[in-house]
C-alpha cells in the first residue's frame, strides 16, 4: 500500500477511537448525574421515611405520652381546698359564706361530708383526666403529624425543584462532555475523506491494471464481463461506447457522443444516425417497448 | 476544543438558584417554626389556661356564695341548721363548687385545644406557602399575621346560672320532719298491700 493510504487508514482507525472515547466520556458525565440524581432521590425517601416514622411514633407510642398527660389534667382538674366548717366564738354568720357556728357533731359530720364531696368531685376528675388523656394526647400526635407532613412536603419539593430545574441542564451539559473527543473525531474524518481519492483512487487503479495484466484481458474483455449480456438483449454496444459511457478502469474520459446518445435513447427520445452510429451498429432498430420498456 | 455552548454555565446557574432556593426554604421554615415556637409554647398554652379559669372564679366564687348563702337560710328557716341533712348539703355545695370548676376547666382546655389546632392550621399555611413561593420575606409576614390572629385572649362565654340546687327539696323537707312524715311506705305503695308499719327513711345520717 502507498504510504497515504496507510495515512488514510490510520486517520480512520483514530477517528473511531476518538468517536468512542466521546462517547465514553459523554457516559461518564450522563452516569455522574444519574448518580447525584439517585443520591438525591434516595436522600429524599429517608427523609420522607423518617418524617413518617416519627408520625408513627406519635401515633403508635401513645402509652407515656397519655400518661404524661393525665397528670397534667388531673392536676388542672383537682379541687381546690375549701375552708372547714368553724366553731370560732363569732358567732351564727348569716351573711358569710363560711358556716356559722355549729355543734362539735355537727362540724364534724360536715367536715365528713365535705370530704366525701370532695372525694366525689376528685373521682370526677379524675375520670376526666383519663376521658381527655388519650384524645389529648391523639391530638397532639395529629399536630406532630402536620408538622412531619410539612417536613415531607419541603424534602418533596427540593426534589422537585431539582429535577425540574437542575437536573435537564446537568444532562445537557453531561452530553457534551465528549464534545472536544467527538470534534477531534469529525477532523479527522474530514481530513480523511479529502484525502480518500489520492490515498485510495491510485492505489485501485493499479490493483486493478496489476489483475487486468494478470488475466491478459483487454478494455474490451472488461467492458464485455461488466456489460456481458448487452448482446443478449440486444444491445450489441460497441466496446468503444461502453468504454466512453462507463469509463474504463483506466478512468478513460467519456465519450460525448455516447453519452449523449445514452441520454436520448433513456429520455425515449428518437434516435439520429450519429446517435445509433455511436450506440453501435443496428441499437436503434427496436423501439423501446419491444425491448421491455 | 470548541466549549460546550454554554451548557456548563446553565447548568452551573441552574445548580446555584435551586441550592439557593432550597436554602432559603429551609432556613425561613425553621425561622417560622421557632417563631411559632416561641410565641405559643408550653408555657403560653398554660398561662391562658390559668387565664382562662381565673377569669371565671370570681363569676364562681360569687354564684356560689349566694347560693350557699340561700341554702344556710333555707337550713335555718327549716329548723335543719344543725341537722345531718345540713351537713350534707355542705358535701353537696362542696361537690358542686369542686363540678363549676371542673366545667371551667374542661371549656378551657377546649378552647386551648381549639388554639393549639388554629395555630398549627396557621404554621401549616405559611410553611406551604413558603415551600411554593420559597419567598422568606413573604413567609415572616404571613407568620406574625398568623401569630397576631391567634394570640387574640380566648373567648370566655358567660357561664349563667350554675348553683341552682342547693337548697332544693328543703321546703318539703323540713314540713315533713317537722311533721315526723319524712318516711315514706315500701310496701304500702302496693296495691292492697297496706301493712302500715313498714316505713324506710328518707333522710339520711
Amino acid at each position: 500500500m502507498e504510504p497515504l493510504t496507510w495515512v488514510y487508514l490510520a486517520l480512520l482507525a483514530a477517528s473511531t477511537a476518538a468517536s468512542a472515547k466521546s462517547q465514553q466520556k459523554t457516559n461518564q458525565a450522563r452516569a455522574k448525574v444519574q448518580a447525584e440524581d439517585t443520591r438525591r432521590r434516595k436522600e429524599q425517601q429517608k427523609q420522607s421515611e423518617a418524617a413518617a416514622l416519627k408520625t408513627q411514633d406519635s401515633y403508635f407510642n401513645q402509652k407515656q405520652a397519655a400518661a404524661d398527660r393525665e397528670a397534667e389534667l388531673a392536676q388542672q382538674f383537682a379541687p381546690s381546698e375549701a375552708p372547714a366548717p368553724t366553731t370560732d366564738a363569732s358567732g351564727t354568720r348569716f351573711l358569710s359564706t363560711d358556716a356559722p357556728t355549729h355543734s362539735t357533731a355537727t362540724v364534724e359530720a360536715t367536715q365528713q361530708e365535705m370530704n366525701r364531696g370532695r372525694a366525689r368531685a376528685s373521682q370526677r376528675a379524675t375520670s376526666l383526666a383519663q376521658l381527655g388523656a388519650f384524645s389529648d394526647a391523639m391530638r397532639a400526635a395529629g399536630l406532630e403529624a402536620g408538622r412531619n407532613a410539612q417536613d415531607i412536603g419541603i424534602s418533596a419539593s427540593n426534589l422537585q425543584g431539582w429535577t425540574q430545574n437542575v437536573l435537564p441542564a446537568l444532562y445537557a451539559k453531561a452530553n457534551t462532555a465528549g464534545k472536544d473527543w467527538s470534534t477531534a473525531a469529525d477532523v479527522m474524518k474530514l481530513v480523511a475523506a479529502v484525502m480518500a481519492p489520492a490515498a485510495l483512487g491510485g492505489g485501485g487503479a493499479a490493483a486493478a491494471g496489476t489483475e487486468g495484466a494478470s488475466a491478459g484481458t483487454t478494455a474490451a474483455d472488461i467492458s464485455a464481463a461488466r456489460f456481458g449480456d448487452f448482446a443478449t438483449q440486444g444491445f450489441q454496444m460497441a466496446p468503444s461506447a461502453t468504454a466512453g459511457v462507463f469509463g474504463s478502469t483506466a478512468m478513460a474520459p467519456v465519450n460525448e457522443a455516447a453519452m449523449n446518445a445514452w441520454r436520448a435513447y433513456w429520455n425515449g427520445l428518437p434516435l439520429t444516425g450519429a446517435d445509433q452510429t455511436a450506440l453501435g451498429a443496428g441499437f436503434g432498430q427496436f423501439p423501446l417497448a419491444t425491448r421491455g420498456f | 476544543m470548541f466549549g460546550d455552548g454554554g451548557a456548563g454555565r446553565e447548568a452551573s446557574r441552574a445548580r446555584n438558584e435551586e441550592l439557593a432556593r432550597q436554602g432559603r426554604i429551609a432556613r425561613a421554615s425553621g425561622e417560622t417554626r421557632q417563631k411559632f415556637r416561641d410565641v405559643f409554647s408550653d408555657d403560653y398554652y398554660a398561662q391562658e389556661l390559668a387565664k382562662y379559669k381565673a377569669a371565671y372564679e370570681p363569676d364562681i366564687n360569687r354564684q356560689h356564695a349566694q347560693a350557699k348563702q340561700q341554702m344556710l337560710g333555707a337550713l335555718m328557716r327549716a329548723g335543719l341548721f344543725d341537722s345531718s341533712v345540713a351537713a350534707k348539703k355542705a358535701g353537696e355545695a362542696e361537690e358542686a363548687l369542686a363540678s363549676a370548676r371542673n366545667e371551667v376547666t374542661q371549656r378551657g382546655l377546649q378552647a386551648q385545644a381549639n388554639r393549639k389546632q388554629d395555630v398549627a392550621a396557621a404554621e401549616n399555611t405559611v410553611i406551604g406557602q413558603l415551600i411554593n413561593t420559597a419567598d422568606q420575606g413573604a413567609a415572616f409576614e404571613n407568620a406574625a399575621s398568623a401569630i397576631r390572629t391567634n394570640s387574640t385572649p380566648m373567648p370566655t362565654p358567660m357561664l349563667g346560672q350554675i348553683f341552682t340546687d342547693l337548697s332544693a327539696g328543703l321546703a318539703t323537707q323540713a314540713d315533713l320532719e317537722r311533721n315526723r312524715q319524712n318516711r315514706y311506705t315500701v310496701m304500702g305503695r302496693i296495691p292492697g298491700w297496706n301493712s302500715g308499719g313498714r316505713y324506710t327513711r328518707n333522710v339520711g345520717g
